[in-house]
């Protein structure tokens, strides 16, 4: 048994090697050795490993792998100096991945995603592993596309705005422009970058682990407001106690009940009409943020787009 | 030339002292020899609760504006103006009690004697401050306590017969919820109704010196109080004579009397949303009026060159007026209670946070 094992494993690692091979991308071997080459604090166990063995290790500072060879030697060239001057300017990593990698669900590209960036050395100097991940796989029956964030890029790369830039890349990457494609993307994430984190994301940190958390925030106008009521109704009610004379408007307390005596007393009923209306089951437009982070096998948060096929 | 008039002081059948009548004992009492007396003890005496002086004399329209009073006791005139009725003489004390200002058209139907003294007036003043938190530090020392009197207040009372149709529009309103859709149901009615009822006793205050709405705040007088109008009863304190005649006092009551038996009327039947008056028939008839003297402390107070004027009913003790407000003490609360509402608003705030909502 142990032998047919050893050479499916063989033949896996002969076939990958021929296939990256092809490709311009350097890969090298996991070995338990180095820790596998994962050179993160993430803990390997026997859950985790096949993801760890199954991702290829390569060299961190390339910045883009591009195994479905959809970019030229050239455009390579100069995409990889636009995401250094990204890089040095923001301090959040920037990973561009294409590969043909058969899927039956979305989540199969987010898992590859996300253990490519676990289990490589990327995120700048480690603080929180903050990058931004675009994936591009070519699997011919269903093409794919999306952006993955880690750490603080989360914040500074909310739902919206990914969604908002796989718009703007989806024609350019449907058609195979990709040096537009990515160059639109590389543009569009330091702009963001420049405005800062959004409205939205500002009630967010990331934690250790990479995970969004909620922060609390003083709700200061509703606080206000209605400590500003509760302050004005008690002050009212101090100094209506100071005002004690009123003039008196009724004379109830002077009848006599038993002198109330009706010599007639009708009720009745003309007509009545009913309204209806339908009320609409949708509660509103929802903005569809997903401000939370999904976990990578590697136990660590992440977030992303919405995804693109075509 | 101003006319003379008689005036009529009480003294002790005992010592010949003022008698003064006395609220806790519901007497008259000798402050001078101790003696005690019943009014029937003193009605067989010369005083101010003798028959002969309580009899009216039927002398219509007797003009009084122009009438002098004379103390009894030494002869000095007494200082009174066109509303007093009973006063004390500024020179010697005495009781004077001026009779033709209490007889005839003055003459009072019936009384209600005082039953509370001076000094639960003034304690009544000191205890203002319970309960209210920006009355000044200082204000109920009873040395701000410029004058305080007992006054009998004359007063128009009246039953009244309410009688009339009110007709209104009214409407019920009900919603409810099937699935997802949501229902409302309007059903228009119209109420008619067509009665009366009777007021007894509605005061109104005769007299244009005190104000109405402090007169009214003291209101109820307990009517079982009300005995038999004598002079005697007001000896040792001061009276008022109406300047308010009955028709003008009785629109005041009719106002009141109208505006509850339109309430009773509209509120008879319950479960309509809303109710709007088409129809007001109601008027007011009166069945029987009386002229009475009810006892009232007036309390002048003097706080930082302010007067201010508390009222207490002189039968069950009601003390009112208005108190001028701490302005500091309110900034001060209000501050405070600004803080503490923010810190448990923030609290609230952050317990909903860890609570998963917001």
């Amino acid at each position: 048994m142990k032998t047919i094992k050893k050479i499916i494993c063989l033949f896996i690692v002969f076939f990958t090697g021929i296939t990256i091979s092809n490709a311009s991308t350097q890969t090298f071997d996991r070995q338990q050795l180095n820790n596998y080459g994962v050179n993160k604090k993430w803990n390997i166990n026997s859950n985790n490993l096949s993801n760890v063995l199954n991702t290829y290790k390569v060299d961190a500072s390339e910045k883009i792998y591009d195994y479905s060879d959809i970019l030229t030697d050239e455009e390579e060239k100069e995409l990889y100096d636009k995401i250094n001057k990204f890089i040095s300017k923001t301090n959040i990593d920037m990973v561009l991945v294409s590969v043909d990698l058969p899927y039956y669900s979305d989540k199969t590209n987010e898992d590859f995603a996300a253990d490519f960036y676990d289990y490589n050395d990327f995120g700048i100097d480690f603080k929180n592993y903050s990058g931004v991940l675009l994936l591009r796989n070519t699997y011919e029956k269903d093409p794919y596309f999306n952006i993955y964030t880690f750490g603080d890029a989360q914040l500074y790369f909310s739902y919206n705005r990914l969604e908002r830039t796989l718009d703007y890349i989806y024609s350019d990457f449907h058609s195979g422009y990709y040096y537009d494609g990515i160059d639109t993307f590389i543009n569009r994430m330091t702009s963001y970058y420049n405005s800062g984190i959004p409205n939205e994301m500002k009630g967010y940190k990331v934690n250790e682990d990479g995970y969004l958390y909620k922060i609390y925030r003083v709700p200061f106008i509703p606080v206000i407001l209605i400590s500003g009521i509760i302050t004005l109704i008690s002050t009212l009610i101090m100094v209506h106690k100071n005002k004690m004379v009123f003039t008196a408007k009724k004379a109830t307390e002077y009848l006599d009940k038993s002198t109330i005596n009706y010599t007639n007393k009708q009720d009745n009923f003309i007509t009545s009409h009913t309204s209806s209306y339908v009320m609409s089951s949708s509660s509103g437009g929802s903005g569809g943020g997903s401000s939370h982070s999904s976990g990578g096998s590697s136990g660590v948060g992440h977030s992303s787009g919405g995804g693109r096929h075509g | 030339m101003s006319k003379r008039e008689a005036v009529l002081d009480n003294k002790c059948p005992n010592c010949g002292a003022t008698l003064a009548f006395d609220p806790k004992i519901g007497k008259w009492s000798c402050k001078y020899c101790d003696g005690v007396f019943t009014l029937e003890e003193l009605q067989k005496h010369n005083n101010a609760s003798s028959v002969k002086n309580n009899a009216n004399e039927n002398k219509d329209d007797v003009d009084i504006s122009h009438v002098s009073y004379h103390c009894n006791n030494c002869g000095a005139e007494i200082i009174a103006d066109e509303q007093t009725a009973a006063t004390f003489c500024v020179y010697c004390g005495n009781t004077a009690i001026l009779k033709s200002k209490l007889s005839n058209k003055f003459a009072p139907n019936r009384i209600i004697p005082f039953k509370t003294e001076k000094k639960q007036a003034i304690e009544a003043f000191k205890k203002l401050a319970k309960g209210k938190p920006l009355v000044p530090k200082d204000f109920v020392s009873e040395k701000n306590i410029e004058k305080i009197r007992g006054i009998y207040i004359p007063f128009w009372l009246y039953d009244i017969k309410v009688e009339g149709n009110l007709d209104c529009d009214a409407q019920k309103i009900s919603t409810w919820t099937v699935g997802n859709t949501h229902y409302t149901k309007t059903s228009i009615y119209k109420l008619y109704r067509a009665g009366s009822m009777e007021f007894y006793g509605v005061p109104v205050d005769g007299s244009t010196r005190f104000a109405n709405d402090i007169m009214n705040t003291i209101e109820p007088f307990r009517y079982e109080d009300l005995t038999e109008y004598n002079h005697a009863y007001l000896s040792g304190f001061y009276a008022e004579k109406y300047d308010v005649n009955s028709d003008t006092a009785f629109e005041d009551a009719k106002k009141r009397s109208l505006e509850s038996a339109k309430e009773i009327m509209m509120n008879d039947s319950l479960g309509y949303t809303s109710k709007v008056v088409t129809q007001n028939t109601l008027s007011p008839s009166i069945t029987k009026t009386e002229y009475i003297l009810l006892p009232v402390w007036m309390v002048n107070v003097k706080y930082k060159n302010e007067m201010y004027l508390f009222a207490m009913n002189g039968q069950t003790g009601e003390f009112v007026g208005n108190i001028p407000l701490d302005k500091t003490k309110a900034v001060v609360y209000g501050i405070i209670t600004f803080v503490i509402s923010v810190l448990i608003c923030i609290l609230v705030s952050y317990l909903i946070f860890l609570g998963g909502g917001y």
